[in-house]
């Protein structure tokens, strides 16, 4: 299972398609997107609400660099569970 | 709806700002100042505030205009609850920097109650609030109510303090702000003390201390999770000790600190930031608990808000509400206050 899409498709609809889902951008740094803090604050948070998982507050913060890599994390731990 | 007999009011409001304003841009050269400058400068920090003074002569000054505003005599203060976190500003400057903790502490307490006590307030209790960040004031103020309101006290002056004497020390851990040098202190009293005053209608007080174990320089992400569930957790607790829902107030006084990390608190507490209001930010930066009497002194120059205000007051794992209301007396005329707007000038 890959959670790209489904993470671009979060990241659209958090900033309301200020940030619209783009599989090409999906290795490029979220700051460089335009992911505030703020931003960023609610894209964890649709994403623990969508996928019904809490984030540890020890996630090496490379983890949230791009969607790519925050896909890449969260099929690492679903292959381990 | 207030029974008069009850209500317990803040007034007499008394502020000593550091008295050199330097630039921001100073920072730039102090570890993570690289980082950070460049976002206080665009996120409308301009200058902070340093004194020389040191941290007993800010309190003098404070409390000497909070009893001129106030018309008060020093006698007739039963409580002083002074609120600070860094007690080594109290002693000399050039104090051993090797002396025993237990020495520093000793020699604040002395310096703090000998000055309190040159300016007539000797019988008063003297207690400290400290480990809270900024949001001891509204602490602070929770518990001048509760001594007010048991009768063990009639007038009780709470003192906000906080000076960093190095540099390093100026920029907060997650970025949030620059601190100034400041004090500022009111009266908590049955009565308005001085010309104008609120009216306490509510407090509220939260925390979560575990948010304290993350460090925002090192784990970023972690300590918004972090923050964001503590909040979440402790949010649906303040509506009913504030005895109001803090959608219903139409403007937020709120400290000082950077519009982004605001913007983060009013997410985790889904409050628009529309209504949030810095009356001070470019000018004072952020002047720890100190910063919520300034920004209540800046809002009595102002016309009411027909609702009251909220006022909100974050620390590091704390986050606090007061709901206030404008009430007038007659009692004294209101002094400007002068030691926001005259400064010694902007040092190169």
């Amino acid at each position: 299972m890959s959670f790209n899409t489904t993470l671009d498709n979060l990241l659209a609809d958090v900033t309301e398609g200020a940030v619209p889902a783009d599989a090409s951008l999906q290795a490029k740094p979220l700051n460089e997107r335009g992911v505030d803090s703020v931003t960023m604050l609610r894209f964890l948070v649709a994403i623990e609400d969508a996928l019904g998982i809490e984030w540890s507050t020890d996630t090496p913060r490379e983890v949230f660099r791009s969607i790519q890599s925050v896909a890449a994390y969260l099929n690492e731990a679903v292959s381990v569970a | 709806m207030h029974n008069a007999q009850d209500a317990i009011h803040l007034s007499a409001i008394g502020t000593a700002l550091g008295e050199l304003s330097l630039p921001i841009e100073d920072l730039r050269k102090e570890p993570s100042g690289q980082d950070f400058v460049p976002l206080f400068l665009t996120d409308g920090f301009i200058s902070y505030r340093k004194t020389h003074r040191g941290a007993v002569e800010l309190v003098r000054t404070s409390v000497k205009r909070t009893l001129e505003v106030g018309g008060i005599a020093p006698a007739s203060i039963d409580a002083v609850l002074l609120c600070a976190e860094n007690f080594e500003e109290f002693v000399d400057a050039d104090a051993p920097s090797d002396a025993a903790p237990g020495s520093v502490a000793l020699q604040a307490r002395l310096r703090i109650a000998a000055a309190l006590s040159e300016m007539g307030l000797s019988v008063s209790y003297l207690m400290g609030l400290w480990s809270a960040g900024c949001a001891n004031f509204v602490a602070a103020m929770a518990l001048a109510k509760g001594l007010v309101a048991q009768n063990c006290a009639k007038n009780v002056l709470v003192v906000t303090v906080d000076c960093d004497r190095q540099l390093s020390a100026r920029i907060m851990n997650n970025g949030g702000a620059v601190y100034s040098d400041g004090a500022s202190s009111c009266i908590v009293s049955r009565s308005v003390h001085g010309e104008e005053g609120y009216r306490i209608d509510g407090i509220a007080l939260s925390a979560d201390i575990s948010v304290a174990a993350i460090d925002p320089r090192k784990n970023p992400f972690g300590y918004l999770v972090s923050l964001n569930r503590a909040i979440g957790k402790v949010k649906r607790g303040i509506e009913p000790q504030l005895g109001r829902g803090l959608d219903s107030y139409d403007r937020i006084l709120t400290p000082n600190l950077r519009r982004r990390s605001l913007a983060i608190l009013a997410e985790s507490f889904r409050l628009p930031m529309t209504r949030f209001d810095m009356p001070l930010k470019s000018r004072v930066a952020h002047v720890n608990a100190a910063d919520h009497l300034l920004a209540l002194e800046m809002d009595l120059l102002e016309p009411p808000t027909k609702d009251g205000v909220l006022l909100f007051n974050p620390g590091p794992f704390a986050w606090n509400f007061m709901g206030l209301s404008r009430v007038a007396a007659h009692q004294s005329a209101r002094v400007a206050p002068e030691s926001i707007n005259d400064p010694l000038p902007l040092a190169a």
